[in-house]
């Protein structure tokens, strides 16, 4: 019986430094510096920004004074909480991470996950398209079979801001969309009173993926209420001018934080079991001040995907 | 086996209306009843299938092993794993309801109320969105013996019949949510397996001869 030894283990530790390097190096010719984000963040702050994240599965922790810390589970507010008080107005600013986060798995232990991510606060209008050729420039040096995936979190957001639904409909609505629930949806569905337009497109959100040509031609069916045309709109020329990308869209995507408010981005490589990056347009909060940032970013989880690379040797 | 689909099938109860769902579909007629293989393989349609514990589904799943699975929407609460619930497949109906004594309050006026469940987070999760706080106590079955012996003022668990609550002179004090058999997938083999995995929803369908439950 051979256990591990000391060359495997040296092995992986090159090829997960070797990653991070490229991963590195990437980032930075696209001008991003580093950041070290903060480990804790209020509870309640935390809690009130984002109601969809389940709060068993945070890391919480009591300091002397008797205040209750999350351990960070997420790098984007603690960033934000730091740097968006100390920006100019329209101040552009790239930055990226390579950090730990936390929180509690389903058996009760805490679970920990290197992070690599990037943060471009005051992004321009072209931000989209620059940050996903940066994503297609990383996913394509791994050497892996991939798809990319986009979606629209305004678009979601406007189709249910204008149902008017109490905060706790409005999460269990959101719940049913993450899961693409259909069944679930369908049963609510019928004992809600809708405007039709609202009630169609909900019927159909989880037929409404697919590639490039798909998008196009569900634009130009007119399917959709006018108010959502901007959000479309702003997907179709985002994947333009990746056509020769395995890009696929998918409108019922959403995310459990809060923050998203544009274009969002999903990797998924084959053989790793969870989405490896998942980002987008946001609007970056100083939970401790009222300044606010348009900002786009997006986070790697760099542990399952390193586990593939090892694979592979 | 890289363009099979894998499914988890659950052994069991549920695996037995899982079988026979499948059988009406025209697949895993090859299946022996009481055989002990764990794999078995569908060349016709492409499709391998994998013999677990039902509580073992959801692992199988989110860890890829399976791209798709067989599990009560009762575990998809507990676990909230990320994978995605494509398809109801309405047998194993049932109701998550929360059962004691005729007349025991829901809320306690000198104190906080004891639930014994074999599920603590979706029941924790079910009285925050209420804003009551409760004390909640893991058990692994004979749920019903909780309130019997005063480990517990309630408790939480699903309902067929109601047979076992009435012979221990236990009732419905509330429902909380219909549950019954759902089909999941991997959300990474969602997006590589898709064509697959609708053309296995569309013959489920056809199997028990109704229109497309899902609006893939």
């Amino acid at each position: 019986m051979q256990f591990n030894t000391i060359e495997e283990t040296m092995k992986n530790q090159r090829i997960k430094s070797q990653t991070s390097q490229r991963l590195i190096s990437l980032v930075r010719k696209q001008g991003f510096q580093m950041i070290e984000p903060d480990y804790f963040e209020d509870y309640d702050r935390f809690t009130h920004a984002h109601q969809r994240v389940t709060k068993q599965r945070i890391v919480k922790l009591m300091n002397p004074l008797g205040e209750v810390l999350v351990l960070r589970p997420d790098v984007t507010t603690s960033i934000a909480s730091k740097i968006v008080p100390l920006l100019k107005t329209e101040e552009e600013l790239k930055l990226f991470y390579y950090a730990t986060t936390f929180n509690v798995g389903t058996q009760g232990k805490i679970e920990s996950r290197k992070q690599f991510g990037i943060e471009w606060f005051n992004a321009p209008n072209t931000a989209e398209k620059a940050v996903l050729a940066l994503i297609v420039s990383i996913v394509e040096s791994l050497n892996l079979p991939y798809i990319i995936e986009l979606g629209s979190e305004e678009f979601l957001n406007t189709l249910i801001r204008q149902l008017e639904l109490p905060k706790a409909d409005e999460t269990h609505l959101k719940t049913m969309i993450a899961y693409k629930d259909s069944s679930g949806l369908n049963t609510w569905l019928k004992t809600q009173s809708l405007p039709n337009t609202i009630r169609e497109v909900l019927e159909k959100l989880f037929s409404f993926r697919g590639c490039f040509n798909d998008l196009a031609k569900l634009i130009d069916s007119q399917t959709f209420p006018e108010a959502l045309s901007q959000s479309l709109t702003e997907l179709y020329q985002t994947m333009a001018s990746f056509q020769d990308q395995p890009l696929r869209f998918d409108l019922s995507m959403i995310s459990e934080f809060e923050y998203y408010t544009g274009v969002r981005f999903k990797v998924y490589i084959e053989n790793v079991p969870k989405t490896v990056l998942k980002g987008g347009r946001y609007l970056a909060v100083n939970p401790y001040g009222h300044e606010e940032v348009s900002a786009i970013g997006f986070t790697m989880e760099s542990d399952a995907l390193l586990k593939e690379l090892i694979k592979n040797g | 086996m890289a363009d099979f689909l894998t499914i988890a099938i659950p052994t069991g109860r549920l695996g037995k209306q899982t079988l026979k769902r499948f059988n009406m579909a025209g697949m895993l007629e090859n299946y022996e009843k009481g055989s002990r293989k764990l794999i078995l393989i569908d060349g016709q349609y492409r499709l391998r299938f994998l013999f677990v514990k039902p509580v073992d589904v959801m692992t199988y799943v989110t860890n890829k092993v399976a791209d798709i699975g067989v599990v009560g929407k009762d575990q998809i609460l507990e676990e909230q794993a990320n994978i995605y619930e494509i398809m109801d497949l309405k047998f194993g109906q049932c109701m998550l309801a929360i059962a004691g004594f005729d007349h025991t309050p829901l809320s306690k006026q000198n104190g906080v109320l004891s639930i014994a469940t074999k599920y603590p987070h979706y029941t924790e999760r079910f009285f925050l969105e209420r804003n009551q706080q409760v004390n909640i106590i893991p058990l692994n079955g004979s749920v019903e013996l909780a309130p019997l012996v005063g480990l517990a003022d309630v408790i939480v668990d699903i309902v067929e019949t109601g047979a076992t609550l009435k012979e221990n002179g236990l009732k419905v004090l509330q429902e909380m949510i219909p549950i019954s058999a759902r089909l999941i997938a991997n959300r990474v083999s969602y997006r590589f397996k898709i064509q697959a995995i609708e053309q296995l929803i569309e013959r489920l369908n056809k199997g028990v001869g109704v229109g497309n439950e899902t609006n893939r």
